[in-house]
């Protein structure tokens, strides 16, 4: 089955594909014209336990999907009608706290929510981690690299800044996630219906 | 069926001290399941094969017991349990 979804906006190639696994179809092929749909509908196919591949075509991307998943995946949804491009959120982490007053408190509510996000079905993304951030990915906190774990196995992205982690000499501490840089994790995030900060 | 049990707090320095305290037994924070009133946002939740170990170190440190319970979670469903119920 193939889906003709050259030109569409966000999110409707993820809605179009998604409508036709909750019938039952367990391999189709999407034609998108943006790299960012190709992520999108690569996400929804490992959140359904499904596999997808993608090739290069003239004017865009064939993004085949197949296997024998479970449709549970909810439709990211765009930001606001008046965003015509952009998918699913990305969380942003720049320090090793969520808000400030007390560290200790900020760093184990930031353990929490990474938690309460890898329990959830709506999972980011992507997880980016920027300056005091990137101490979690490469931190010990047993909590932490499982909740990361979990999310790259429902699909997320997780990227981690290589200047911070190499400012803080923490580059051979990384546990999880991929180095990344600055052109990376700012693309996520004009890529993203909206960024979350923590 | 998943079912893990859950520690809950009055107090959220109760809550990260024994965070700190049970982390060697796998204990994980998470936020209070809605269904739970304790005042405290901030949870604790065990394995169920560490789950006896980590409750004997919690009665042997100087945390307030009072401040501290204990639930047994099937589907969601919490269940009190005394906390040497185990």
């Amino acid at each position: 089955m193939l889906i003709d979804a050259m030109g569409k906006a966000c999110p409707i190639p993820v809605v179009l594909a998604k409508k036709e696994l909750d019938s039952g179809c367990r391999d189709l092929t999407v034609a998108v014209d943006n790299e960012a749909a190709v992520g999108n509908l690569s996400r929804l196919a490992a959140r359904c336990g499904m596999q997808a591949e993608s090739e290069t075509v003239s004017g865009g991307f064939h993004v085949h999907i197949f296997g024998n998943g479970e449709i549970h995946a909810p439709v990211p949804a765009p930001a606001s009608a008046a965003v015509s491009c952009g998918c699913g959120y990305a969380v942003f982490i720049g320090k090793d706290t969520v808000g400030s007053g007390d560290d200790t408190l900020g760093y184990n509510l930031l353990k929490m929510a990474l938690y309460t996000l890898a329990q959830g079905d709506d999972v980011p993304a992507s997880v980016l981690f920027m300056n005091g951030g990137v101490k979690l990915p490469a931190g010990d906190e047993p909590q932490v690299i499982e909740s990361l774990a979990q999310l790259i196995e429902k699909g997320t992205e997780v990227l981690v800044c290589g200047t911070c982690l190499n400012y803080f000499g923490l580059t051979e501490q990384l546990k999880i996630g991929t180095v990344s840089n600055m052109y990376d994790i700012l693309g996520r995030m004009q890529s993203a219906a909206k960024v979350i900060t923590l | 069926v998943s079912c893990y049990y859950l520690l809950a707090f009055d107090s959220t320095h109760t809550a990260i001290a024994a965070d700190r305290l049970l982390k060697p037994f796998g204990a994980a924070i998470m936020p209070t399941l809605r269904s739970i009133s304790a005042s405290c946002g901030m949870s604790l939740r065990l394995r169920t094969e560490t789950v006896s170990d980590a409750l004997s170190a919690l009665r042997e440190s100087d945390l307030e017991l009072p401040l501290c319970h204990l639930y047994r979670v099937e589907d969601s469903v919490p269940v009190p349990l005394a906390l040497d119920a185990l």
